[in-house]
């Protein structure tokens, strides 16, 4: 919301006092803005800074004639190759859309792999789960994150002694809001509905959910009676399967951008070598030439506004509502024959789909420029046989471009509950690690590799704890220990973990990491252990378009 | 695309430029009604024309937009040959790509 008032600011005062964007006045402009911003009319809201300036310019001169208002004017008439591009946020939510767009799932093919490419030189995202789930590749966790939806599967374990195996399902916030509510897809810098919530919540909020494969999801039920044995065995309750395949944990991660200023020479440098490595020019053409067929179709079918006519109803009311009236009633009537065209849906589909990609290439070239100072994260995690706990982590990622990445983290566990008389507190462990990568091969190629060192230390004050299922007898013996007993297991002090690992980033979003480890001890068992680790993920272009098929794969 | 329409018309085969005031270019084309398109060459934010074409023609700027970019307006840069008038200044949005200025050679 800021940037926008910005953006208007900046527009009013830099246009100057000659051109006819410098007559708006500020305040007829931002009163006309305001309403028609909120104004349930699709066509209203994508033409609404240009009634309003339009509106302003007449409010300031009422003599004003059409050769004078002409650029005004050319934004608001549809065979006008400057109204296009409005025209088409117009009407897109209304056309059927979503049925054109798996007819031009193959022309997408080529950006969407532009930008997963793009996407693929990063080295700062977290597609799998964090260290301390029990089937990881990662022993750091990165500061970035997949900016659409990743799938990723992990296998192999760092810190923990049980090994397993993971799925990963991570999106970001924004994604998922406007895949479920089809809110303004396309906006960059001059987004209208709800600015500061997307921007500063949903945007730079990422949410995964880890399912640990080799675990079975179990119930304890009452038992009603011994089946079989000469000895009577009082077992009163059984933990029975309830499925394979648990929810091992659900991570929150919030990034915080660094500080800048838009305006800084140091922010432009910034953003022109990030624009200039990013997937903007592709996605940019590909909107540029679905637009010029959108323009073509316009330029032969839309009926042309009467200039004069529309200056006279803005001269009548200086408040702009007979001006909104009279544009409404002339889109509505100079439409109909161009979306009558069955290729205009195409386009305007082919249009909103690259535009979906441009915000996503636009938001990349943005954290590039500004980078990323640090991110939160959240972990809920649900270890097998172990109590819940409750992680909080600091992540920290320093690109130095040319030398490779640093990464550090610093993070406390805590339980999630303390029982009665327990021997322990609420802290699990402390822990920081730190993480080197480098892309090693491959830097101007669809196919890289990417090694990376790192170093994990963690401490935790008293052993670990180990829930002793409902069922257990003691050993040797068949006395049944009572529901909710927990031991000890492991030692406390200092665990430390090392990792060497190589990422093969191919093409199209799919990253295979490869990783060896050694631990002093782990969790649960004294005594060090060399490790592997290896997983696959998948990086998709857009969530949109799973559900279109035009994913790029 | 009448004569009256354009934003800078001027004689046919004139190697001129134009700049506009804000956002980043990415890729600029000639448009020629039923032609191919024709890349042009820019540096900044200053595009050149290398021809004016006769009749009706257009280019299209592929833009991004930094945040805090201002709209941007569209001016006739430098005449290198032939004549050039600009009728008046485009503006494009802030946000928006692409951005056209309508051409008029005759």
């Amino acid at each position: 919301m800021k940037i926008r008032k910005l953006i208007v600011f900046c527009a009013a005062v830099l246009a100057g006092p000659t051109s006819l964007a410098g007559q708006e006045t500020p305040s007829v402009t931002s009163d006309l803005e305001a309403s028609c911003r909120k104004d349930p009319r699709p066509e209203i809201r994508a033409y609404c800074k240009d009634l309003a300036a339009l509106q302003a310019a007449v409010n300031q001169d009422k003599s004003i004639d059409a050769d004078k208002a002409q650029v005004l004017l050319d934004k608001l008439d549809f065979a006008d190759v400057n109204a296009t591009v409005n025209f088409i946020t117009a009407t897109a939510p209304s056309l059927a859309v979503r049925n054109a767009l798996s007819k031009i799932a193959q022309s997408n093919a080529a950006s969407s792999n532009a930008l997963q490419t793009a996407g693929q030189s990063r080295p700062d995202q977290q597609l799998g789960t964090n260290g301390s789930g029990s089937g990881t590749t990662t022993l750091v966790s990165k500061a970035g994150s997949a900016e659409l939806l990743s799938l990723a599967l992990d296998t192999g374990v760092l810190v923990r002694s049980v090994n397993g195996t993971t799925a990963t399902l991570s999106t970001n916030a924004d994604q998922v809001f406007r895949l479920i509510s089809g809110s303004d897809p396309d906006c960059t810098v001059t987004c209208n509905d709800l600015g500061w919530f997307e921007n500063k919540m949903l945007n730079p909020t990422n949410v995964s959910a880890t399912l640990d494969l080799a675990q079975q999801g179990s119930k304890t039920t009452a038992t009603s009676g011994q089946a079989s044995g000469t000895t009577p065995t009082q077992v009163n309750t059984a933990a029975i399967p309830t499925g394979a395949g648990k929810l091992s944990g659900i991570t929150v991660r919030y990034q915080l951008l660094n500080r800048f200023d838009p305006r800084s020479p140091a922010f432009r440098r910034s953003w022109a070598q990030a624009v200039a490595g990013s997937a903007l020019k592709s996605t940019s053409e590909g909107i540029g030439d679905a637009t010029d067929d959108v323009a073509d179709i316009l330029a032969t079918s839309a009926t042309s506004l009467k200039r004069d006519e529309i200056l006279d109803v803005a001269r009548n009311d200086s408040t702009g509502r007979k001006l909104i009236d009279y544009f409404e009633k002339y889109f509505s009537d100079a439409s109909q024959k161009p979306l009558q065209d069955p290729k205009i849906v195409t386009d305007i589909s082919q249009v909103m789909q690259e535009r979906a990609l441009y915000r996503q290439a636009w938001l990349d070239a943005l954290h590039q420029a500004a980078g990323n100072l640090f991110t939160l994260e959240y972990d809920y995690t649900r270890p097998s046989n172990q109590p819940l706990t409750h992680d909080f982590r600091l992540i920290y990622a320093y690109d130095s471009q040319t030398m490779g990445m640093l990464t550090f983290n610093g993070s406390v566990s805590l339980y999630d509950s303390i029982p009665p008389a327990a021997k322990y507190g609420r802290l699990h462990y402390g822990q920081v690690s730190t993480e080197y990568d480098r892309t090693i091969t491959g830097k101007d190629k669809s196919f890289q590799t990417q090694l990376s060192l790192a170093g994990y230390w963690q401490y935790q004050p008293h052993p670990s704890i180990l829930n002793i299922p409902a069922g257990t007898v003691v050993p040797g013996t068949t006395i049944p220990l009572p529901n909710g007993t927990q031991e000890f297991v492991g030692a406390a002090g200092s665990l430390w973990v090392t990792q060497a690992k190589l990422t093969i980033k191919g093409s199209g979003g799919i990253n295979i990491p490869i990783g060896v480890s050694w631990s002093n001890k782990t969790d649960l068992l004294q005594g060090s252990k060399v490790g592997a680790q290896v997983g696959i993920s998948y990086n998709f272009s857009s969530l949109a378009g799973l559900f279109t098929g035009s994913s790029g794969q | 695309m009448p004569k009256n329409t354009a934003n800078i018309t001027g004689t046919t085969g004139a190697k001129f430029t134009i700049t506009i005031s804000s956002g980043t270019i990415l890729a600029a084309f000639l448009e020629v009604p039923k032609q191919p398109k024709v890349s042009l060459t820019f540096s900044g934010n200053e595009v050149t024309i290398p021809s004016l074409p006769v009749g009706d023609s257009r280019v299209r700027l592929d833009l991004a937009w930094a945040p805090a970019d201002p709209d941007g307006t569209i001016s006739l840069g430098t005449v290198i040959t032939g004549t050039v008038t600009e009728r008046n200044k485009q503006i494009v949005r802030a946000g928006q790509t692409p951005g056209y200025e309508k051409l008029f050679g005759e």
